[in-house]
């Protein structure tokens, strides 16, 4: 079988398990809720049964069971799932960006810093937001968290790009030196941050740091897919721009590539990808570092399948790490970004195993 | 700004009083040099002679202090279409992720406008003409040097595969004899002759004189940034000239089976 043929396959397979995943963490936690139902709620509320009514249509409301389960549904587990799906995409598919970008298969946002940024603006603007925007309108106050979270991710996104290219390239061991660095200072940020803070600020600043998908809302849910589903797209159209990079930046340009504009598109949407997830659901890490590398084990490292492969994985796996952070310690919930570290890490070390006697 | 000399002639690689300078370094002084469709012209010199900062001047990497370069009569080439017309192999490139040959080769097609099947075509011809074929599912990480440049070749091949609906082909590779063995070296040679005989105009650089001999239609030689010689093998390929420019002593004598010089170091 040639790899087209497994690429091909491979998305095929992935836009099968999608769907399933999406039914089984909606239906999975402290009420459980037959498929059977949650299809049937799902439909009604598409409108597909031809009712306009949102909860109170004839057939649901017959067992009060029923529109329970519509309420669970609505309010929590179906933001909670599309949050989830939304995120653990977008890390993906920035991960893989950037692991092409800068040619090696070890970056990673959480890595090189990006996240810790992004972090660190959103406890910014946790801790100090109601003085930083004491003056400004009620709709810059509500979004400060996010908007800090970004400027934080592409802030730090530039720095580390920056000290990492010379007239020669870009450096990854500068560029990964530059990562931790960025690390220590956004910790060091954030332990101030915390001495400061109040207990109500103190609780909002761990949640950030550990990641949930706990404060799902409609409202994040509508945030985010305007501003991530088309950056997952647009990333998505990069594959073959991506395949050509890896030869080399004057390689690519030979190729007939505007090599500076498409890094700083591509350095653009990551950051936005990155910033923006981290400011909905806090600091999630390895997904965007495993998900490509799982994705390039199967089908070799063909951006074009990679990016919509790892989109979908990167999805998939976030809701299943989502089921287990929910129930493994029910009622209370263990927070996603410990769960992701716990499966992420081995697998992490594992790699470097497999490669460090080519890396030296 | 284009040019507005008159003596431009659309169909050539003009390089016009092309000047490089860094701080008080000069890296290039002054080159005056036409490729033209169909000539494979050979690029010879001391290391640091200002060679590769040359093929970056033609391949628009590099921005030159002065002077300009003309493709085809124009410097001011989209990069995509200038990408049908300048096939450049670089003297190495860093390729850390598992595609196979057959898929790095692929990547020189990505500027065309084919189908996937023509492009798998052109691909296998392509490595075929390398005498790579054989390497086409194997993994680049698991390429040795040479099969490692001979791949890139065959890419590069790939890339200028078609007429260009923008002008004539043309076709710089920095040392691409470096990693070969002795059969690989004149096989490589052959094929450059075989793409200059049908309209490609081929610029090589290299570091072996009777390699350059036997298959060049003009030798250019740098020293010091500087143009130290060019002509025909025989009228550069001179016992006084090589001796001038690598500090070597040699003996030039006709190459017994060719007609072309053959140069024996003393």
């Amino acid at each position: 079988m040639s790899r087209n043929q497994q690429g091909a396959l491979l998305l095929t397979a992935l836009a099968i398990l999608l769907p399933v995943v999406v039914i089984v963490s909606i239906g999975v936690g402290a009420v459980p809720i037959p498929a059977g139902d949650i299809l049937a709620i799902l439909f009604d509320r598409l409108g597909f049964s031809g009712s306009p009514e949102l909860v109170g249509s004839p057939e649901l409301i017959q067992s009060s069971i029923s529109s329970q389960s519509a309420l669970i549904i609505e309010s929590i587990r179906l933001p909670r799932t599309l949050l989830g799906l939304i995120v653990g995409g977008s890390l993906a598919v920035a991960g893989a960006s950037m692991q092409g970008l800068f040619r090696n298969p070890l970056a990673d946002p959480s890595i090189i810093g990006v996240s810790s940024g992004a972090a660190l603006g959103a406890g910014i603007a946790i801790v100090l937001g109601s003085l930083l925007f004491a003056g400004a309108s009620s709709l810059v106050q509500s979004y400060s968290v996010s908007i800090l979270a970004f400027a934080g991710g592409v802030l730090s996104t530039w720095l580390v790009y920056k000290v990492g290219t010379t007239s020669n390239g870009t450096s990854v061991a500068t560029m990964l030196l530059a990562g931790v660095a960025i690390n220590a200072l956004a910790g060091a940020g954030m332990g101030m941050l915390n001495y400061v803070a109040d207990d109500n600020m103190l609780r909002n600043l761990t949640f950030w740091q550990m990641g949930s998908l706990g404060g799902a809302t409609w409202d994040l849910v509508i945030i985010c897919a305007t501003l991530l589903v088309p950056v997952i797209l647009m990333l998505g159209r990069y594959g073959l721009v991506l395949n050509a990079l890896l030869l080399g930046e004057s390689e690519a340009r030979h190729l007939g590539i505007d090599v500076q504009k498409v890094k700083l598109i591509l350095i653009f949407l990551t950051a936005l990808a990155v910033g923006v997830s981290v400011s909905v659901s806090g600091v999630i890490g390895f997904v965007g570092l495993v998900v490509p590398h799982l994705i390039r084990l199967a089908i070799g490292p063909d951006h074009r399948v990679l990016l919509p492969a790892s989109a979908m994985l990167g999805g998939i796996l976030l809701l299943a790490a989502d089921m287990i952070s929910r129930t493994i310690v029910a009622p209370a919930e263990l927070p996603i970004g410990i769960v992701t570290a716990l499966m992420g890490a081995p697998f992490f070390l594992s790699l470097l195993w497999q490669q460090r006697k080519r890396i030296v | 700004m284009a040019s507005g000399k008159e003596s431009t002639a659309i169909d050539t690689l003009d390089i016009q009083g092309v000047s490089v300078q860094i701080e008080d370094r000069h890296l290039l002084q002054d080159i005056n040099l036409t490729l033209k469709p169909g000539e494979v012209v050979s690029v010879l010199g001391p290391n640091g002679a200002g060679k590769s900062t040359l093929m970056k001047v033609i391949s628009g990497e590099r921005k030159p202090s002065s002077g300009e370069v003309l493709l085809n009569g124009r410097n001011d080439w989209p990069l995509n279409h200038q990408a049908l017309m300048l096939g450049v192999l670089p003297q190495s490139s860093s390729l850390s992720f598992p595609f196979t040959a057959e898929e790095v080769v692929l990547l020189g097609r990505i500027p065309c406008a084919s189908h996937h099947d023509e492009n798998l075509m052109i691909t296998r011809e392509a490595l075929n003409k390398v005498d790579g074929l054989h390497l086409k599912d194997r993994h680049y990480t698991t390429l040795s040097g040479g099969e490692r440049q001979r791949v890139h070749m065959a890419r590069v091949l790939a890339q200028i595969w078609d007429e260009s609906p923008h002008g004539k082909r043309y076709l710089l590779l920095d040392e691409p004899t470096s990693a070969l063995d002795p059969a690989h070296q004149q096989l490589t040679l052959k094929m450059a002759r075989q793409e200059a005989d049908q309209g490609i105009g081929v610029m090589v650089i290299m570091h072996d004189l009777n390699l350059a001999a036997r298959y060049s239609d003009r030798i250019v030689i740098l020293k010091n940034g500087k143009m130290a010689a060019e002509g025909t093998p025989h009228q550069v390929l001179t016992p006084k000239t090589i001796g001038q420019v690598f500090d070597i002593e040699v003996s030039v004598s006709e190459h017994p089976a060719y007609h072309c010089p053959l140069v024996v170091n003393h």
